[in-house]
């Protein structure tokens, strides 16, 4: 017998549940999805999280765990294991990563000029300058055009703006719209634009056609499959036939079963049966050729141009034009109508001209920067005016704001302010904020990925230093799925004061 | 005899009785907020004209005065001084021939029926400097213009204004000297030196000997400080037309300039840009903002001006950087750039904060007349 008495389970012992049962909850407080998330956490306290629907949460605490947002509300706890660094937004406003739904922000070469293109694949995952240029700005994901000057180019994509990622890592959608450009460059006549839309026109045609030669080679192959089948059966049961009086005139050779056509032990191979020339679809029977000879019929060459050109047609990727004189935008109109089109115009410069016609024909527009002079061109922009979002507003059509191809070199979009400039009786702050982060992802098919403050979704997050409309209001800090990757600089008259907050950081 | 003490008499009357109407106030204007001498928002705004001037500014209104009335959130707030544009400009503001033209006068290129004019006051701006181009080393002197006056009309200020001079590429021409930055520098100097010993009534010679106000396109770091040695010998301390690499030369170049000119800064401005002004102003150089009008848009002084405060310049020097700073540069900070006593009755009543993009311009008024209304701004009792 043990000096201690018969041992016993752990567990089994109530003096070692009372022990052990403040660790297990310590252990086991916090979410379910703090316990499921793996990686990093930071907790930022005591900030007013600007919700999207106009919901606020004064003093509020959002949690991030990987690259995750965990919890968000007031006093949100985490767990001890997670051990997360703590950041004060005292006085701070918290909001989503902006999402700019029109950028050239790491965009290089130009696409290939075909419809098969895809942005992403021209973009620089290193382009750290201009991602910092985004994050001053609270951007964390941009939609980027496969842009050329005139026609198609390509499958657009929308990136988060993660330095240093896989593209696989920061690519969110990147087949969900093909754009085109009429006269990017703002230097073609009328005849010249007309022509553009003529031939974006006869693109659309040529899919059809394409399409339609396919479909009428799959139904040939389909038939002549069918038919080489019944002749090989019927030459099989002919020979099948044949085989006792060939046997007999042989001298009784032995029968082993197989038919005229197949291989003979020692003797040559088996010539298969004899076949005519393919046929073409559609293709009269050649000169001295039987009407009724079999022809496999020759498959047309694939096309990828043509088939993202298709998924337009099918209404499986919108189509994006990128056009601003109104002429130009009616023109599209035309095409969008009578293919079916679901319509996006970018730019938009004189898209209030015809706002009631794309009301009409359920077309959204994306507009780009408000007029940058007073002096007049009678080039694209020609009709560009400042209140361009309210007139289009005002006629019912959906409108979104993005930076566009502001041309030089790179720029910060500013899009709070862009968004600041919209807010009227009509659009209050917290519908031009909603413009700008939850309504641009929705629009731009990335609602769970982005443009939310909310738990499970990753965590692209801004620290404000006021309101992101007021006046003077600077981006502080941003994270992109959990990381942080931008700190505004110091200012000189501001470093005591940052001292003093960052002294209750807990930062390294 | 006593028929013309009668008509003395009524002479006398008539003058003392027109003495008395101009000194009685005209109008009152009264928000939540105004735009104080220091550039920040004070409350319980009453501003009173007195003919073309502002009488007083605060305190109660006289029973009988008629008064405008606008919501508690608006902000009166001095007219905006552009104090580098070329708006309403009949034609080039350059003299090609030559690349030094100190006689020249921007305002004989002052087209006052120019349609852009209206469209600058109704965003705001109510007086601008226009400046003869950066194309010439020294281009002459820039006129300072109202967007409108008195009876509707635009106006010219100053005739006279400061003297501009420039280190731009855009000097260096093929058809005529110079040629190169060393030959533009080497003539600019000769120059200066020429006239600050010729004739006294020489506009170059009276910029010099008065140490009036020169303004200096100096589009590279090396051109602030190049400005700066330049002009040092007669006592003088430029004020630099420059943005982009502020970030180096702010601090090098603090108290050898008078002041820097930073803009257009748009929507699109890139990061240097964009923090130009707060960069100067840190350095402890005074900082005003230009729109270029018309080459940015009507809004640009306003955008330049709350991008800048995103940026790094305080808010207060921002709404200053649009108001007082640029007209004490052009030399009128005792007629306009602030709501003052004595002042120039030019003011903009905004729906807020003049630096929030957010805010409209309800009401525009010049020499004491309300110029400019938006639709659904009050209305006088």
């Amino acid at each position: 017998m043990s000096l201690f008495g018969k041992p016993r389970p752990v567990f089994s012992c109530p003096h070692s549940l009372v022990l052990f049962a403040p660790l297990l909850l310590i252990l086991s407080s916090g979410t379910a999805a703090q316990a499921q998330m793996g990686g990093k956490a930071t907790l930022i306290e005591n900030g007013t999280i600007l919700l999207d629907g106009g919901r606020t949460i004064e003093k509020g605490d959002v949690l991030i765990m990987g690259t995750q947002i965990a919890n968000l509300g007031e006093k949100v706890e985490a767990s001890m294991m997670a051990m997360p660094k703590k950041i004060s937004a005292k006085g701070k406003y918290i909001t989503a990563g902006l999402v700019d739904v029109w950028s050239t922000i790491g965009m290089r070469s130009g696409p290939s000029g075909r419809a098969s293109g895809n942005a992403k694949d021209n973009f620089d995952r290193y382009a750290d300058d201009e991602m910092m240029a985004a994050w001053a700005s609270g951007v964390t994901v941009v939609y980027v055009p496969a842009r050329v000057a005139n026609g198609f180019g390509g499958t657009g994509a929308v990136i988060r703006l993660k330095p240093n990622a896989n593209l696989e890592d920061i690519v969110l959608s990147e087949n969900a719209v093909l754009s085109a450009t009429i006269d990017g460059a703002g230097n073609q006549g009328p005849l010249a634009r007309l022509r553009l839309a003529r031939e974006l026109r006869k693109a659309f045609a040529d899919a059809k056609e394409y399409r339609k030669a396919r479909e009428d080679y799959e139904e040939e192959l389909k038939e002549y499959e069918k038919k080489l089948a019944e002749k090989v059966k019927k030459d099989a049961e002919a020979a099948a036939k044949d085989a006792p009086a060939k046997d007999a005139k042989d001298g009784g050779a032995k029968r082993d079963g197989k038919g005229p056509g197949d291989r003979k032990e020692g003797g040559k191979p088996a010539e298969p049966p004899k076949q005519a020339e393919p046929q073409k679809p559609g293709e009269p029977p050649k000169e001295g050729e039987k009407k009724d000879e079999l022809k496999k019929p020759i498959e047309p060459p694939k096309d990828r141009n043509f088939d993202a050109l298709l998924k337009v047609l099918d209404g499986e990727l919108r189509l994006r034009v990128e056009a601003n004189r109104p002429e130009d935008i009616a023109n599209i109109l035309e095409v969008a109508a009578e293919f079916n089109i679901a319509l996006t115009i970018e730019g938009g410069a004189g898209a209030h001209v015809v706002a009631d016609d794309l009301k009409a024909r359920d077309v959204v527009v994306v507009l780009g920067p408000p007029p940058r002079t007073m002096i007049f061109s009678a080039g694209p922009q020609r009709f560009s005016t400042e209140d361009a979002f309210a007139r289009l507003r005002a006629a019912g059509v959906p409108v979104y704001l993005g930076t566009g191809i502001p041309g030089g070199e790179w720029t910060s979009p500013n899009l709070a302010l862009r968004a600041s400039m919209c807010v009227d009786d009509e659009l209050t702050s917290a519908k031009a904020l909603d413009l700008i982060t939850a309504d641009a992802a929705r629009f731009l098919g990335v609602e769970k990925k982005a443009g939310r403050l909310a738990a499970g979704v990753p965590a692209d997050v801004v620290i404000w230093s006021d309101h992101p409309f007021a006046p003077g209001a600077r981006v502080e800090r941003v994270f992109v799925a959990g990381e942080e990757v931008y700190k505004a600089p110091k200012f000189g008259g501001e470093k005591k004061k940052e001292k003093d907050e960052e002294a209750g950081e807990g930062e390294e | 005899m006593n028929r013309l003490v009668l008509r003395a008499l009524i002479c006398i009357v008539a003058v003392a009785a027109a003495v008395i109407a101009a000194d009685k106030p005209t109008l009152a204007i009264r928000a939540g907020n105004w735009l104080n001498e220091k550039g920040e928002l004070a409350d319980k705004a009453l501003v009173i004209f007195t003919g073309e001037k502002i009488s007083q500014v605060g305190g109660d209104a006289p029973a009988d005065l008629a008064i405008h009335e606008y919501p508690a959130s608006a902000v009166i707030s001095p007219g905006l001084v552009d104090c580098m544009t070329s708006l309403g400009s009949l034609g080039d503001l350059t003299e090609r021939k030559s690349a030094i033209e100190p006689t020249a006068r921007a305002k004989d290129a002052f087209d006052r029926f120019h349609s852009h004019l209206r469209r600058a006051m109704q965003a705001g701006v109510t007086t601008f400097a226009l400046c003869p181009e950066e194309s010439n080393l020294i281009g002459g002197s820039i006129a300072v213009c109202q967007t409108t006056g008195p009876r509707g009309q635009p106006r010219l200020l100053v005739e006279r204004g400061p003297m501009m001079l420039s280190l731009s590429p855009a000097v260096y021409r093929e058809d005529r000297e110079p040629t190169s930055r060393s030959g533009a520098v080497g003539m600019l100097r000769e120059a200066l030196a020429k006239a600050a010993t010729g004739p006294k009534e020489a506009p170059l010679t009276a910029a010099i000997t008065a140490k009036g106000r020169f303004f200096v396109s100096s589009p590279a770091a090396a051109d602030v400080l190049t400005a700066a040695q330049l002009l040092a010998p007669y006592k003088i301390s430029p004020i630099v037309v420059h943005s982009e690499e502020a970030r180096v030369v702010a601090a090098d170049s603090a108290g050898s300039l008078t002041g820097a000119v930073v803009g257009p800064i748009d929507l699109c401005a890139s990061p240097r840009m964009a923090e130009a002004a707060g960069r100067f102003e840190r350095a402890g150089t005074r900082v005003a903002i230009s729109g270029r009008l018309p080459f940015s848009s009507e809004q640009g002084l306003r955008i330049g001006a709350a991008v800048a405060a995103r940026n790094g310049l305080k808010k207060q020097a921002a709404r200053l950087a649009i108001t007082q700073t640029p007209a004490e540069f052009l030399g009128v900070s005792d007629r306009v750039g602030a709501i003052k006593k004595d002042l120039l009755a030019d003011v903009v009543v905004f729906s807020g904060d003049p630096l929030d993009l957010r805010s409209r311009v309800l009401a525009v008024y010049v020499a004491g007349e309300r110029v400019y209304v938006a639709g659904d701004a009050a209305e006088s009792k």
